[in-house]
Order: structure tokens, then C-alpha cells, then sequence
């Protein structure tokens, strides 16, 4: 239930992203990407390639918005770069539970988890 | 012959400690709950070779001032007394208490360098600076900065909420207990009362309750009602004790998976050995007069903290896995100097403070060194964060989470040895790829005890849990 709220989530933010230029984005966003982050790193623990791969496909989407978002804002090249390459982490991921590697997929949702707090770091509004 | 119970328990207890080695994913039931039923602190195998067997966590609690102990800012001093210039604070939220004063330096600080290492130390720290060639620091640590309560919370669980085991539950977890008479995992602080925020800095969470810390008082009775009353025989306890430890398991049996109970028999039984072990593990008298000496026990403001370490030694020596160490408040009549907490007045209060640490803990280095036992422990100096390099209130520091020192000693590391530093006032880390956060040295400490952090899982309400959260890097530079 809660991955399709997220998906709807996603949906929705894409549909505001094609209609409407200015497009702020939600700190609800974050705390999907939090919350389906911590699933993926324990469903890639758990070995559980389908569960593993949904999140990490889901992630490379909400990254694009993440990505788009910081594109738009302007004046944040540090946080564009941490988007892509949280998308490009998220991507790799997903290929890797599909070729069942799971130590180098926790290895990576690991990078993933560290380029979020980087982000945060400088960009997560109080 | 196996009867249908035995089958059972040893079928569940053998799924359960693949699952605990990490090697049965997904497993549906709860994997600690299997291990239970015969001795959930009997000891386990770790991931790898371990290169230390004990941990001595040194919490230095209120947020001591890096900048005034180890890591030496020239520039700072040139620049004191001037605005902290805008690209220093680049990137940080500085919205602390006390908002962004001018740059300050105390005029009785003087630092020099020691050991081959040439390592700096204050000349708050004379003692300390002489086993500079032991330590290992790590100048580049990073937190979150909130309450000291709730940054406490992370630097032992973590986490910024109440929930999650503490490191030493982990290992007690992951590890067992390598003497059965003590607890693998116990909590020592000095001071006429508990550490702030209190026990949810050593429960064990979401990992049965078994695993959590035991608080060690202050004194001659380490644990509350663990001396027989005076009125009672030994044989009439004995007795007594006996039956209702048949009860008790009579009755635990029909209850399996309920971990608390499970804990709470436990620890009685624990409890009834601990009578004559823990009284012992921390009786001092036949410690000599130069032991004493050696960990300051003969001044009247480290006393107190001098005693609590030396009481970690022994409870080293005897095989505890994680010791735990809260900087409570000094000997002696110090006004209102309780923590490392100097919002004003830091000179007074770091010079108390580091009085009350400086002899106890080389002394403990020493000590452990001498007796062969460094190369088994790890001594870590910790901080729920550190200090500005600002002023605050005209002669305090405010607190900085964004660039501190901790540093660590022992087997597995490299001595001497310098890890990621701060910015030229020591307002934030230098290189942010070296930055160590909480979950980064929770890690380490994790690998020196043979444990791989993303290995020591644990299935809590179906979802895989590790020590490190989703985050944690060992930091393999400083490994030997």
C-alpha cells in the first residue's frame, strides 16, 4: 500500500513537473526517498530481488524529480550532481539484485544513503 | 531419545544461528527469538578474525572543546577576537543557541607537539600528551548537532529517536558474552547520579532485552540489592533461590518467544553469580598504591574518574565485551562545573574537566599497556559533538557538530596516526569525503571486533535492521 502512495506520489509530482513551470518541491518527497531507502537497503539484505528492484526503480524516479527540481532552482550544482548521482546509484542497483550481487548492492545503497545525508546536509530545509 | 520437544528446540535453534551468522536472508521468523531457547549470550563466532576483544567507550559527556585539547588552530589564535569570515561557515546551519560570536581563543592555552607522531596537545592534557604515539585520531568527525540528550542518543544508538540498540547491545548481540558470571556489556559512571538521558544510551532496542548495557554504580555495591541481606543464612538463600529458578523456567517454558521474560530469568540467574563476581570485578583493594597513583586516584578531582576506569580495566581483564564510560561529574567541591558543557567560562571549566580525565585515562592506556592488554582493547574518546571556534557568552564555546576530534588506542589500529582534519579555525570538516560520522566509527569499531556492520543484521517487524542504520564506511586508513 505504501509503495503505491509513493508511485502515486511520483505520478503526481511528474504531472506537476510537465504542466506547471514552477514547481516546489516537497520536503514529503525527501522523506519518501528516506523511508523507501531504508526498504531497499533491507530488502537487498534480505535478499529480495523483486521488493529490491521495485524500490530501487522507484528511487531512480523520484531522483529525476529531485534531479529536475535542483536543475530549475538554479544555483545548486552541488545538489544536480548528489541527484544524478544518487539516480545513477539507484540504476545500478537495481541491476545488481537482478544479477543477485547483493554484497555490492549494499554496498552501493550504503553510497546511495551517504550522497542523501550529503544532500540533506546543505538542502534539507529545518 | 529425541523427543518431539528437543526436536523442535534444536530445529529452531539451528535455523536460528544460520540466521544469526547471517546466512539464512528473509528467514520469517525472528532469529534471535530461536536462539533463545538455550543461551542467548553464550558465545558466537564473528565475521573474521577479530582483532580486539573488548571495548573501553569513553563518552566524554557535555561536548568537550576539540580546539583547546588536540587539534591546534595558529590561525584561529591570529584571527581572534575578528568575525568568522562567510566562507567558513559555508554550508552549515549555525542557527545554535548562542548565534555566531567572535572568533576566541583562551589566553592560558599553549599547545605543543609530542611523541614521534608529533602529535599536538593543549597544555590542558600534559599527561594524555605523553601517549601520543598510541592514540589514533580522527580529526574530520562529524554529527548531527541538536539537545545534547538527542545527539548522545546518536552517538550511542545511532539514531535521533529513542528505539534503536545501542553499539554495545550489538555486540553483545552478535558476539555473546566470553564470561558468563559478568554481562557482556556493562555502563560505569562516575558522579552521584546516572548519565543524562539515561538508559536508552545502552538498551537494546528492537534486539531483546537481554543484550542491553548494566549499569555499574558508584561504590562498593555496583548493582542495587546484590548483597545478601544480613539477616539471611547462605544455605536458607541458596534454597530459596533455588526454587524459584525451578519456577521460573518451569514457567518460561510455556512461554518461548517472550524475550523479556527470557531476559529477566537471566538476569537472575546472572544476579546470583554476579554476588560473588561483580563485588570482586570491581573491588580495588588489592590493586597496589602505584596502580592507584597511576590512575589519579590520589587527587581530589580525578579521583572518582579514576576509579571508574581502573574499574574498566578489571572488568577488561575479566572478559567484558563492551565497556561503557560516562564522564560524570569530578571529586571534590569544582561550583558548577558538572560536564564538558562550557557556554561561559570555558577555561575553568576545561581546566577542571581536564583534570579530572587527563591522569585517569593515560593512566588506563598505561596500565593496559603494561599488562598486554592494549593490544586486545579499544579505547575510544568520544563526544556527542565538540566546540566553536567562536565565543560564546564572552569565554564559552557553543557547540559544533560540523569538525571534531575523537581519537581511539589499541589492537588493529595504527598508533600515532592522524585521520581527515578541519578547516584552518576548525569550524568544519576540511575534505568532506572525510568526514566520519557516527554510523562511519560505529563501523570501525564494528570490524575491529570482527563483526562486518552490514553483516550483523537483525529481523525486526519483518524488516532487516544493522547497526549502522543504512549508512556506515569503515574507515580502513587507519586500520593497521
Amino acid at each position: 500500500m505504501r509503495k503505491l502512495i509513493v508511485l502515486l506520489y511520483v505520478s503526481m509530482i511528474f504531472s506537476t513537473a510537465v504542466y506547471a513551470e514552477d514547481v516546489e518541491m516537497e520536503m514529503d518527497l525527501m522523506q519518501n526517498i528516506e523511508d523507501v531507502n531504508k526498504s531497499l537497503a533491507s530488502n537487498i539484505a534480505l535478499q529480495r530481488v523483486d521488493p529490491s528492484l521495485e524500490d530501487a526503480n522507484q528511487l531512480t524516479s523520484m531522483f529525476e524529480v529531485v534531479e529536475a527540481h535542483f536543475i530549475k532552482k538554479g544555483d545548486a550544482e552541488n545538489a544536480v550532481d548528489l541527484s544524478k548521482k544518487s539516480k545513477q546509484l539507484s540504476q545500478d542497483i537495481a541491476k545488481l539484485v537482478t544479477e543477485k550481487n547483493f554484497d555490492t548492492a549494499t554496498n552501493l545503497a550504503t553510497d546511495l544513503s551517504r550522497a542523501c545525508k550529503s544532500c540533506h546536509t546543505f538542502y534539507k530545509k529545518e | 531419545m529425541t523427543s518431539r520437544r528437543d526436536f523442535l528446540v534444536h530445529t529452531g535453534l539451528g535455523l536460528g544461528g544460520a540466521a544469526l551468522a547471517g546466512f539464512v536472508p528473509g528467514l520469517t521468523i525472528n532469529s534471535a527469538t530461536a536462539a533463545e531457547l538455550i543461551d542467548p549470550l553464550a558465545p558466537k563466532q564473528p565475521h573474521f578474525a577479530a582483532k580486539i576483544k573488548s571495548v573501553i567507550w569513553l563518552h566524554q559527556d557535555g561536548a568537550p572543546s576539540t580546539i583547546d585539547l588536540f587539534d591546534y588552530k595558529p590561525e584561529l589564535v591570529k584571527q581572534a577576537g575578528k568575525e568568522v569570515p562567510s566562507s567558513f561557515v559555508q554550508g552549515i546551519k549555525t542557527s545554535t543557541q548562542g548565534g555566531v560570536g567572535k572568533l576566541w581563543v583562551s589566553p592560558d592555552r599553549t599547545w605543543k607537539q609530542y611523541g614521534e607522531s608529533g602529535a599536538w596537545f593543549s597544555n590542558l592534557l600534559p599527561n594524555l600528551a605523553k601517549q601520543a604515539d598510541n592514540l589514533t585520531f580522527i580529526k574530520s568527525s562529524i554529527t548531527v548537532g541538536a539537545t545534547h540528550d538527542i545527539s548522545i542518543l546518536k552517538l550511542n544508538t545511532g539514531d535521533l529517536n529513542p528505539g534503536r540498540p545501542s553499539l554495545g547491545a550489538w555486540i553483545s548481540y552478535a558476539l555473546g558474552s566470553a564470561n558468563p558470571d559478568l554481562p557482556p556489556y556493562v555502563v560505569l559512571y562516575n558522579g552521584k547520579s546516572e548519565p543524562r538521558a539515561g538508559s536508552v544510551n545502552w538498551n537494546s532496542g528492537f534486539l531483546p532485552a537481554v543484550y542491553q548495557g548494566t549499569a555499574f554504580r558508584p561504590g562498593d555495591s555496583p548493582i542495587f540489592y546484590l548483597s545478601r541481606p544480613e539477616l539471611r543464612g547462605a544455605e536458607q538463600q541458596r534454597n530459596s533461590l533455588d526454587l524459584l529458578k525451578q519456577l521460573n523456567h518451569a514457567g518460561s517454558q510455556r512461554h518461548p518467544s517472550d524475550t523479556e521474560l527470557k531476559a529477566r530469568l537471566r538476569s537472575y540467574d546472572l544476579a546470583d553469580r554476579m554476588q560473588v563476581s561483580a563485588p570482586e570485578a570491581v573491588d580495588l583493594s588489592k590493586e597496589s598504591d602505584a596502580t592507584k597513583e597511576l590512575y589519579g586516584l590520589n587527587d581530589s578531582i580525578s579521583a572518582s574518574y579514576g576509579t571508574t576506569l581502573l574499574r574498566a580495566r578489571r572488568l577488561v581483564e575479566r572478559g567484558v565485551r563492551f565497556v561503557q564510560v560516562v564522564t560524570g561529574e569530578p571529586s571534590g567541591d569544582n561550583g558548577d562545573v558538572t560536564s564538558w558543557d562550557a557556554h561561559d567560562d570555558l577555561e575553568k571549566n576545561h581546566s577542571v574537566k581536564a583534570r579530572q580525565v587527563d591522569k585517569p585515562i593515560a593512566g588506563l592506556l598505561e596500565d593496559l599497556k603494561s599488562r598486554g592488554l592494549l593490544e586486545t582493547t579499544l579505547v575510544v574518546w568520544t563526544s556527542e559533538f565538540s566546540r566553536t571556534p567562536w565565543g560564546e557568552s564572552g569565554s564559552g564555546r557553543d557547540h559544533n557538530p560540523w569538525g571534531y576530534t575523537q581519537w581511539m588506542a589499541g589492537g588493529g589500529l595504527k598508533p600515532g596516526f592522524t585521520y581527515g582534519a578541519t578547516d584552518a579555525l576548525g569550524v568544519q570538516v576540511e575534505d568532506k569525503e572525510k568526514a566520519v560520522d557516527t554510523y562511519d566509527l560505529h563501523a570501525t569499531v564494528l570490524q575491529l571486533v570482527g563483526l562486518d556492520h552490514l553483516k550483523t543484521t537483525f529481523l525486526n517487524n519483518g524488516r532487516s535492521e544493522r547497526p549502522t542504520v543504512v549508512y556506515g564506511k569503515v574507515i580502513k586508513d587507519i586500520l593497521a
